[in-house]
């Protein structure tokens, strides 16, 4: 006899982690199946080299959910809050930082554009009011506007005032940014370019889109309304792994059982609908619901045997924009790198920020251009943080680690493999950093670079596409990851997604567990 | 008009009577004197030769290749073996066929599909899910038919494959001059006959071959207009002819399930799901609405209707293709497709799709003839098919 559950989730990421939480909770039996030794996916942390731990993948939860973080009682799980300034775009001879408040940004603005500054507090203000009305929406399943359910259509209307609440020009404006291209929007604000290019480094990255892409705007509103409904959390002590460890003793209280090292191979399905899974020893399991939290291509077209699926279904799943463009490089460094131009009384709180290298906006598409062709970009898009300044646990003391995600490298090149090109690409990352980090070349112990190739390897990922597939405008809300899908339950009866890959983002901010939990129990009731 | 084969130079040079047609976007000899019946007779009494590289080809490869063949086709693939040939239909989502073609087993991960229509694009369409490459391979592969009574005595002169061993619709990999081909005992004749097929750049070598070892056989090369009357005989359908491919067509009405043009025996209802697999189960339910058969004029009263008005009968020589009503009693309930005068039979034969019930053998008919200005109505006969079948087809 197979074993039975309530609900048998795929993969124990912090959304599968997360939905499993809240299931357990209803009083649901439920199992998390993980391919791998530890939880977390993505959210890990590992040695790099002896001695040297990192966060492998990312190290950011400043868009971790309030709502989320306060129901699982994460308060004193050794999380700091959010670092000030948030972010320091590197530029020729000056830095732009940016500081938590508005005006204080402002200030540092002035130094590049006088104009700029006077219009970046209504800006973000026009923003905060944005997120502040229409963020609700991010912790809910969005409405099908298909059959809309009376449920939905109840959503729908509130959504309506709220967008009236905003005012007649400040709706009429937003309904048309969220349809513009990133420099259309940020053009008709700000002249500056390195504004603008830090502003939408931030939006685009792990995007295959550039800032003239249509479209590209909407990803500026969904990165401040996430930020704006956030924790305002900095960094895990201990690195990702520890906010991984923290949500399955989260799940353990209501019984959640998660079982490491069992990958599952198949979701079973007969006539249309899931039974359970098979796991790759042979064993099956069977549970009412199966809510997969891996991408809706491994999902739907590796896991599910294809001739159960409908065609219609697959080809939709097929044609997700779902090419990885980010490499992950961790460096151990053997003292803390110098940055030419951090320096002065606030170089403590400087060196705990997050840094951009991306000028202007032409950088940043420039870079994109790459991606069109099958080529890595030779001027990559940079960002980097070096969590061992906050966290000295990471590495031995007085040495660090310095974590980079870099753009654009396509996963699928014209020529060669990422085995190949992954060096050279590390080398003109190195090259460019080396201009603001005069010292950084002589300092690295040890290199680990994870092309888009083994991201896809080692962590599941899909074509490595660090958000399963990108935020553009037909593959956010109604339509995240498709339309047919996009409320969490898929055209299989019982098989639920809860992954990056659906609303309302790909990244670490736990909604879509939550909300995918949410909508399982709802239908359970009927 | 179309372009030449890999085997171009050596159809234009025998090609007297410069009758060309296109196929599939490549030139096709129709006949190669000025007239087709001598090619005909080769093919029943000694052998033709033909230039068949016009057909499409793709190569299935992968983990999922018969997974993905088991659900596009209609057939049960997983029973076909490697090194076997299987006569296969696919159909759209509506159960209604899109083509036909032969399937090559090579391995459960490897298969080859001919195609008398582009089928890439179908084909692809439905892969999403399954690991498997699909490769049109249609212009890197040349293919000769070589078809008749004493094929296998010229192929044995020009090659050490186990031909004697080889059963119809399996094939044998071998040498033939040097080259490597792929022998399969297939055709589009009904006859004993093989099909070899080869890279583009060592067609020539290969025809070369058989032609010089076909020399103290009678051996002819041959055109369509021959194989066409020798198709009719052997009772096989043709696409765009005798049906339709549901993507081409203008109604719902010219759409077909495989059992109404007499190819329900491909289809597989009792595996799991392929394409068109619910639609074919409910209609089969209903029951279907028609059926191909082989009909057979009544010679006695088509020359009784020449007669009346002064004529002696008139026989169609070369394979007629057009659609031909066909009445029971003052109703019509079908037409004929393609017909001719079999020279072998000594028969007036005919392909019809009619109303189910009006199609078991012996059902009496009348089928429309135009006779001097005027369409009359001849008797006919439903008849079993295929309408010649020799034992050395099979033997
Ligand atoms: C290089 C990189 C940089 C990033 N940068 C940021 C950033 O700056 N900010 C941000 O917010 N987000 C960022 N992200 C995205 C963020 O990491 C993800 O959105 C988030 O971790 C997704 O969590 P998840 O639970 O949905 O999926 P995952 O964490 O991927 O969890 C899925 C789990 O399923 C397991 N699994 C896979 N296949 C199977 C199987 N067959 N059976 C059982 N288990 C299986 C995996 O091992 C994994 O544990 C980044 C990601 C990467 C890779």
């Amino acid at each position: 006899m197979a074993e039975k559950y309530d609900v048998a989730i795929i993969g124990a990421g912090h959304n599968g982690l997360i939905a499993a939480y809240y299931l357990a909770k209803a009083g649901k039996k439920v199992v998390v199946f993980e391919k791998k030794e530890n939880v977390g996916g993505r959210c890990v942390t590992e040695e790099i080299t002896e001695g040297f731990r990192s966060s492998v993948c990312l190290d950011d939860i400043s868009l971790f959910s309030k709502k989320v973080f306060q129901d699982l009682g994460l308060k004193n799980k050794g999380i700091s809050a959010a670092t000030d300034p948030l972010a320091i775009s590197l530029l020729p001879g000056k830095a732009l930082i940016q500081w938590r408040s508005p005006q204080k940004f402002a200030q540092e603005i002035a130094t590049f554009s006088e104009k700029d500054a006077k219009e970046y507090p209504k800006y973000h203000e026009f923003m905060d009011k944005v997120a502040k009305n229409l963020g609700i929406a991010c912790a809910k399943t969005p409405p099908d506007i298909l059959n809309l359910p009376h449920s939905d259509l109840v959503d729908l209307g509130k959504y309506w005032l709220k967008l009236r609440k905003m005012g007649k020009r400040d709706m009429l404006e937003f309904l048309r940014a969220a349809s513009m291209s990133a420099r259309d929007f940020l053009d008709e604000w700000f002249e500056s370019d390195a504004l603008k290019g830090l502003l939408a480094a931030k939006a685009l990255m792990g995007n295959a889109l550039g800032p003239y892409s249509p479209g590209t705007a909407a990803t500026l509103f969904l990165q401040h309304i996430l930020s704006y409904h956030s924790a305002s959390l900095g960094h895990p002590q201990g690195g990702m792994g520890k906010l991984s460890e923290a949500l399955e003793q989260a799940g353990q209280t209501y019984k959640v059982e998660v079982r490491k090292e069992n990958e599952v191979q198949e979701i079973l399905i007969e006539e249309g609908v899931v039974k359970g899974v098979l796991l790759q020893d042979g064993t099956e399991i069977h549970s009412q619901v199966v809510a997969s939290s891996l991408d809706p291509k491994t999902t739907f077209l590796k896991l599910c045997s294809p001739p159960k699926v409908s065609l219609k279904l697959r080809n939709l799943v097929k044609n997700v924009k779902s090419q990885g463009v980010s490499t992950k490089i961790n460096l151990a460094l053997k003292e803390l790198p110098h940055i030419a131009l951090v320096q002065g009384a606030e170089k403590e709180a400087l060196l705990s920020a997050r840094y951009f290298i991306a000028p202007s906006l032409e950088y940043l598409e420039k870079a994109f251009d790459a991606t069109k062709y099958g080529r890595y970009s030779e001027n990559p898009v940079i960002q980097f943080i070096l969590p061992s300044f906050i966290d000295p646990s990471l590495a031995p003391k007085n040495k660090h680690v310095l974590s980079i995600t870099a753009q654009c490298t396509p996963f699928r090149l014209r020529e060669g493999s990422w085995a190949e090109h992954q060096d050279k690409f590390a080398d003109i990352v190195l090259e460019k950093l080396g201009v603001f980090l005069p010292n950084l070349k002589d300092i690295i112990e040890h290199r680990q670079v994870l092309s888009p190739s083994d991201l896809e390897a080692n962590f599941s990922l899909n074509e490595g596409h660090i958000y399963h597939l990108d935020h553009t405008m037909d593959q956010l809300f109604l339509m995240r990851p498709i339309p047919g899908s996009a409320q969490y339950r898929t055209p299989l009866d019982n098989l639920y997604l809860c992954g990056a890959g659906t609303h309302p983002a790909g990244m670490v901010n736990g909604l879509a567990g939550h909300n995918a939990a949410q909508k399982i129990l709802k239908d359970w009731k009927g | 008009m179309g372009i030449g084969t890999a085997l171009h130079n050596k159809t234009r040079e025998l090609c007297q009577s410069l009758r060309w047609k296109e196929w599939a976007g490549y030139f096709a000899v129709e006949s190669y004197g000025v007239c087709h019946l001598p090619e005909y007779y080769a093919i029943r009494e000694q052998a033709g030769i033909m230039d068949i590289s016009p057909l499409y080809k793709y190569e299935i490869k992968g983990k999922d290749a018969s997974l993905f063949m088991n659900y596009v086709l209609a057939k049960d693939v997983t029973k076909i073996k490697p090194k076997q040939v299987s006569y296969c239909v696919w159909c759209d989502e509506e159960g209604k066929v899109i083509d036909d073609g032969t399937v090559f087993c090579f391995s459960s991960e490897h298969y080859r599909v001919t195609a008398a229509n582009p089928a890439l694009r179908w084909f692809q369409e439905n892969s999403p899910g399954f690991e498997v490459e699909i490769e049109d391979v249609s212009e890197e592969i040349a293919a000769i038919s070589l078809q008749g009574p004493k094929s296998r005595d010229i192929l044995k002169r020009i090659t050490s494959a186990p031909l004697d061993e080889l059963k119809y619709f399996w094939f044998t990999e071998d040498k033939l001059a040097q080259v490597d081909v792929l022998i399969s005992r297939t055709g589009y004749t009904g006859d004993l006959g093989y099909e070899i097929w080869m890279k583009v750049e060592e067609a020539e070598k290969c025809w070369d071959k058989i032609m010089e070892a076909g020399k103290d056989y009678g051996l002819r090369p041959v055109g369509l207009m021959a194989l066409d009357m020798a198709r009719v005989e052997a009772g096989f359908i043709l696409i765009d002819v005798d049906f339709y491919s549901s993507k081409h067509t203008m109604t719902e009405s010219q759409k077909s399930f495989p059992q109404e043009i007499s190819l329900g025996w491909t289809v597989s209802l009792k595996k799991p799901h392929f394409v068109g697999k619910k639609a074919i189960q409910e209609q089969k339910r209903q029951g279907f609405k028609y059926q191909l058969v082989g009909i057979e004029i009544d010679w006695d009263d088509l020359e009784r209707a020449y007669e009346e008005v002064g004529l002696p009968p008139s026989l169609p020589h070369s394979a007629w293709r057009c659609m031909v009503p066909i009445h029971h009693k003052n109703r019509q309930v079908g037409y004929a497709s393609s017909g001719c005068w079999s020279p072998n039979l000594k028969k007036y034969i005919a392909l019809a799709t009619l109303e189910a019930p009006y199609a078991k053998i012996g059902t009496d008919l009348t089928m429309e003839e135009t006779i001097e200005f005027s369409r009359k109505k001849i008797k006919a006969k439903v008849v079993k098919k295929p309408f010649f079948n020799p034992a050395r087809k099979t033997s």
